[in-house]
């Protein structure tokens, strides 16, 4: 089965913020709000010397995303094709992963924007823009939309330094394979959160050091997520409710 | 009556225009004045300088050094990025194109106070209130009021706190006559 | 349905409608069939109208594509034709949009109607605000002669309106603040030891095929021009070794083989240390040294003194590093990229002699015309075009600004600081007329309270802007300009590795009255009465420029709106010449000589800080322009204000903590805005560092307004460049105010005997 990946080269990435922008421009994400980022580490002392590298981050589409699994919405069948041909039928609620993708997407006709999906990311890489009269829930996409036209993501275009290397980890052929085979690269993941990040680095040790102390995810956030939150439900169904009619 | 409205709806788009010969003189004033009556909003004299209401234009509506001014654009109130040409923009231009309408001479983006009240005449001459109804509630009214709120919490040129009060009115006004006649 | 209680118009209403001239009742028109087309309703910028086009975000100028969609543009991309960025463009290239769409434009032309600085204006007509300034040049001119008249000026399209100051006589346009306050120096010392400008606007090293790198202060990478970076990673990806030589550990420096961090002000002396190294070493390149040339003895006796041993203690570096280095650099001699720099103005005293310095340790490393040095321009060629400007008549003051104080500045204009000095005192002649094209001079020039106290003293100022920066409130009359995403400018090409031909054309059509620059200028000529332009508009021009490349500016966009070039960077050494009279490359600088000047560099030190205070340095984020981008919502997002460096050590000591938020004091007692502090072992306990361009003093920039700090108002004390005349901008050192309590900040690595204590001088021209 396919699953879309990244890999940053923090040896190639000079911290200049184009991926960011370039997103923001894509797909009009309004500020504050973002659906990838870059944050400025160090320099600080590491056991392997003095670091100065960058937090080049976006969902991690993860093995085991657990933003899917706090989605209050009933689920419902849909039928997933492959580029292909193949077709395959499962029940999904309104997150959820592309079983030949890998993908995690928002369902934005079915979600209700309660916010527990944002709340549940370890990572935070999700987002709902609550100045908006009917907020939804909004993430990266891996730019699957221009991956249809065969373009790749916005932030890989734009990239100066071709720090981002983006293809599929089933393909063995792949340059994202080959990294990740490779086993010089390092997923954020510690004890505690361990959900399979398709996002992967690479760098000098020091900057994967300053890197992994840093941005580490620790907390299972999912599990502090209220299930169901059934107030919230409620009132987000009402505020669509209130505007239909 | 549409066709009074419509007269309104050109003499507010007049008044929200820069200062000059058309919208500076003694009977333009006056009738601005016999809309506030209209309008029951009361107002003293208003009879001011070219000069004066330049200034005051240009510090409300064009640039201000103290950031403190009130863009007359939709766009800037109905997308959360706050830019020219957003949104706003592209919801008035579809609205002008449904009418088979386009501005034509304005050096303005679509979506300007002056072009959009244009609009808003222009149906009323042309009684096409179905489409009014819906301008108005899906996107003027949608707008105007949050422009309306920043300009007087500026506290601004009463002139300019005049004309936003009485279209304010208007609009309102407008949107309750076409919903009884559409309805 | 109730029907609402609706108004009732009173006969005198309707009578006072009736009797309205509503004169603007033809806005609308039915649509036009061929604008009612609508792009495809596809996500993102996917099935947009492409336009070709050259960024300006920053002067590198990377080709572009605009992303149109029903009159709006959506997004800025990388032309993918583009050999030098490809499908790439940088943070702020990205960001183009948010300047194009900015509610706070400049939108039509605006004259003052409070006092200068107040920021109160009318809008006013194009034919009133040239017409303003037209009389304006004309009488200023009249009554004071031509000198009275200087321009301000930045970017390529200000070009235009330099031709009219040109045109009228006056010696007083300079590049601002692109020489006088950044690569003045060193493009000077290039261009004496090479011939040709080696650094500029651009600098023309190899580091993509470089063994070797060597960077002083450069900061790649927090300094970002994109092909330009790319390079440098290229480089380092093939597996070049990195020497960074600055006091804070920069972008660049945390990708270094080799780290040096030197104590400010003291780089000449490393240099002159590693030239007397190698050359006693016998590590240099001998063949190339002699063959291409002169003045080696010269210099071998000049540098003799300066031994590592005697370095040491003034840079704060080890010899065994100091010696590390250079071995690393001299083993993979030819190919060593000593990069160039660009923002020279530093010390003031010494900034050419450092530049001259880099460029006589290339020459020695032989490290020119070859892979991984400082190479060649390729030219590219096209159409020669005239305006057919001439000068009425040309005279020379009885003492002039531009030559008789530094002989070295008419090469490039006149300095900036002896400009302001004769505005404030009228000497050596009155200058009574400012114009002001592309660059926000308080946010740019030494001393900005100097720059104000002159603005006072004119009888006109006026500039062409986009955004109301400081400089629009300061001005009588502002001219609304069109950004480079609204109009065409000359034929543009690239002469570094990846030479291209590419025009830069409107993407969108201009929003409200702006207008291009060559519009303005040619207006403005007009109506001063002046013989220039002799073209009706910018695709006249063009046309001309690119008939000399053999095309049109159709055939150019059919051909994806670049035309790329094969690059002659290298020489072969047997027909190497570089561009000096002799076709030798100048170790030692006989022009120099003759002006009394070193003719090889000295070792000069600059002041350290008092007791109590550090210096202060600054450096770019990349994710702005100078101060030109910080009220762009999406850039102010990722940076929205800068923050102070300080050492840890240093910190803990006085007890900041990281993130507090202090007031900063510099020498002659100015404060700053509130800056948060970031504490960090990656600066020296002497040098503080903050991003240049924030803490704007324009409250129109609602964005940017009083966000960070502004480095340029705490620089208050500065030297003018004895080459040259350009400013220094780190001779001023700061202390801390934290919640109202001045802090003496302790002094970690006291400066040796050799270099004194900075003592404020009175009769400097910087300072209170």
């Amino acid at each position: 089965m396919s699953q879309l990946a990244m890999v940053i080269d923090l040896n190639k990435c000079v911290g200049c913020h184009a991926c960011a922008i370039a997103c923001r421009a894509e797909w009009s994400v309004p500020v504050p709000y973002r659906r990838n980022w870059v944050k400025r580490l160090g320099p600080e002392t590491t056991a392997k010397g003095l670091a100065f590298t960058f937090y080049p981050g976006l969902c991690n589409h993860c093995d085991d995303p657990k933003c899917t699994t706090v989605c209050p919405v009933d689920p419902e069948e849909r039928v997933f094709k492959s580029k292909d041909g193949k077709t395959k039928k499962i029940s999904i609620r309104a997150t959820y992963k592309d079983p030949f993708t890998g993908v995690v997407l928002v369902d934005k006709e079915r979600c209700i924007g309660c916010g527990n999906c944002v709340e549940a990311c370890p990572y935070e890489a999700r987002y709902l823009n609550e100045e908006l009269d009917d907020p939804r829930a909004d993430k990266c996409t891996f730019c699957v939309e221009r991956l249809a036209y065969n373009l790749e993501p916005a932030c890989v275009r734009t990239c100066i330094t071709g720090a981002r290397i983006f293809g599929d980890l089933s393909d063995t052929t792949s340059q994202v394979s080959k990294i990740v085979n490779s086993g010089k690269a390092v997923r954020l993941q510690s004890k505690e959160v361990n959900i399979g990040p398709n996002v992967y680095y690479v760098g000098k040790d020091r900057d994967i050091l300053l890197l992994q102390q840093s941005c580490t995810p620790h907390e299972r956030k999912w599990e502090n997520v209220m299930a169901p939150m059934r107030r919230e439900i409620l009132k987000a169904a009402i505020k669509r409710i209130a505007k239909v009619v | 009556m549409n066709k009074e409205l419509a007269k309104i709806s050109y003499l507010l788009a007049q008044g929200f225009s820069y200062p000059g010969q058309n919208n500076c003189n003694k009977t333009f004033f006056e009738a601005v004045k016999e809309v506030a009556n209209a309008f029951e909003v009361p107002c003293g004299s208003i009879s001011f300088s070219k000069d004066e209401l330049c200034q005051a234009y240009t510090q409300l509506f064009i640039n201000e050094p103290q950031g403190r001014w009130a863009p007359p654009f939709s766009s800037v109130y109905l997308s959360a990025q706050g830019l020219l040409m957003d949104k706003g923009r592209e919801q008035a231009v579809k609205f002008y194109k449904e009418a088979g309408l386009e501005p034509g001479r304005l050096t303005e983006p679509e979506d300007f106070l002056v072009t959009e009240l244009h609009f808003v005449a222009e149906l009323l001459d042309s009684d096409n209130l179905g489409l009014l109804s819906r301008f108005l509630q899906q996107h003027m009214l949608k707008w105007f009021p949050c422009f309306y709120r920043r300009l007087k919490a500026l506290k601004p040129h009463p002139y300019y706190l005049l004309l936003a009060d009485l279209t304010s009115r208007f609009l309102d006004t407008t949107y309750q006559e076409v919903i009884d006649e559409t309805t | 349905m109730k029907r609402r209680n609706f108004l009732k118009l009173s006969a005198s209403a309707c009578a006072a409608l009736a009797a309205l001239q509503l004169g603007d009742k033809d806005i609308f028109r039915p649509v036009q069939a061929r604008s009612a087309a609508e792009a495809p309703k596809l996500p993102g910028s996917l099935g947009a109208k492409e336009i070709t086009s050259v960024c300006e975000m920053c002067f590198w100028r990377c080709p572009i594509v605009g992303k149109v969609k029903n009159g709006r543009l959506v997004k800025i991309e990388g032309n993918p034709k583009s050999p030098a960025n490809g499908t790439r463009v940088c943070a702020r290239g990205n960001s183009g949009v948010q300047l194009l769409y900015d509610p706070d434009r400049i939108k039509y032309p605006l004259k003052r109607t409070g006092s200068r600085g107040e920021g109160k204006w009318a809008r006013i007509s194009w034919d009133e605000a040239l017409d303003e300034v037209a009389h304006n040049l004309k009488e200023t001119k009249r009554k004071y002669g031509p000198h009275a008249l200087a321009f301000f000026d930045h970017g390529a399209s200000a070009e235009f309106m330099r031709d009219i100051f040109k045109t009228l006589g006056s010696e007083n346009y300079t590049n601002e603040p692109a020489f006088f306050q950044c690569v003045g120096p060193a493009a000077l010392a290039y261009l004496m030891t090479y011939g040709y400008v080696t650094t500029g606007t651009r600098q023309y090293i190899d580091m993509k095929n470089a063994k070797a790198m060597l960077f002083i202060g450069t900061h790649i990478g927090e300094n970002v021009h994109v092909s330009h970076v790319r390079e440098f990673i290229e480089g380092l990806q093939n597996g070049a070794k990195l020497v960074v030589v600055d006091p804070r550990y920069s972008a660049s420096a945390a990708k270094a083989d080799i780290y040096l961090p030197i104590r400010p002000g003291t780089d000449t002396a490393l240099l002159l240390a590693w030239m007397n190294f190698i050359i006693s070493e016998g590590l240099y390149n001998k063949e190339f040294v002699e063959k291409h040339c002169t003045g080696f003895d010269e210099l071998k006796k000049a540098v003799k003194k300066y031994t590592l041993q005697w370095a040491s203690p003034i840079c704060d570096l080890p010899v065994r590093d100091m010696k590390k280095a250079i071995l690393l650099l001299a083993g993979n001699s030819p190919h060593v990229a000593v990069h160039p720099g660009r923002h020279s103005t530093w010390y003031g005293r010494g900034d050419t002699g450092r530049h001259q310095a880099l460029a006589i340790l290339a020459a020695l490393f032989g490290a020119v015309g070859v892979e991984g040095g400082l190479y060649f321009p390729t030219h590219v060629k096209k159409g020669h075009i005239s305006f057919g400007c001439v000068e009425e008549e040309p005279e020379t003051p009885a003492k002039s600004i531009s030559e008789d104080y530094y002989p070295f500045a008419s090469t490039f204009g006149s300095p900036t600081s002896k400009i302001i000095e004769a505005t404030l005192t009228g000497k050596p002649y009155p200058v009574k007329l400012w114009g002001i094209n592309g660059v926000n001079i308080l946010q740019t020039i030494s001393n900005p309270y100097h720059t104000m106290e002159a603005i006072k003293k004119l009888d006109f100022i006026f500039c062409e802007e986009i955004l109301p920066t400081e400089t629009a409130i300061w001005s009588d009359i502002v001219l609304p300009g069109a950004t480079y995403l609204e109009r065409y400018d000359t034929v543009y090409t690239f002469d570094l590795l990846t030479p291209y031909l590419t025009v830069r054309q409107p993407v969108v059509k201009p929003m409200f009255e702006v207008k291009s620059s060559f519009w303005i200028a040619r207006e403005l000529a007009k109506r001063t009465g002046l013989k220039c332009f002799n073209y009706n508009n910018e695709v006249e021009f063009i046309e001309e420029e690119l008939k000399g490349a053999g095309l049109t500016l159709k055939e150019l966009n059919q051909k994806g709106g670049i035309v790329s070039y094969k690059a002659n960077p290298y020489r072969d050494p047997k027909e190497f010449k570089v561009a000096t009279e002799d076709g030798k490359v100048q170790l030692a600088v006989e022009d120099f000589a003759d002006e009394d000047l070193d003719p090889v560099p000295k070792f000069v030190p600059t002041p350290a800080p008092p007791k109590g205070y550090v210096r202060l340095v600054y450096g770019r984020s990349p994710v702005h322009t100078f101060s030109r981008t910080m009220n762009n919502k999406w850039l102010h997002n990722e940076a929205p204000e800068n923050l102070l460096w300080l050492n840890d050590k240093v910190a803990k000591k006085v007890n900041i903590k990281d993130g507090e938020e202090v007031v900063l004091e510099n020498q002659d007692g100015y404060r700053s805005w509130p800056i948060k502090i970031k504490v960090t072992p990656g600066i020296r306990p002497d040098t503080a560092y903050m991003v240049h361009g924030f803490g704007s003093r324009s409250k129109q920039l609602s964005k940017a307004y009083k966000q960070g700090a502004s480095d340029q108002f705490l620089v208050t004390e500065y030297e003018d460049d004895p080459f040259m005349g350009a400013s220094s901008h780190r001779t001023n050192f700061i202390r801390i105010v934290k919640a109202g309590k001045v802090i003496n900040l302790p002094e970690l690595c006291p400066p040796p005997k050799d270099i004194p204590r900075f003592v404020p001088q009175k009769n400097r021209t910087g300072g209170k």
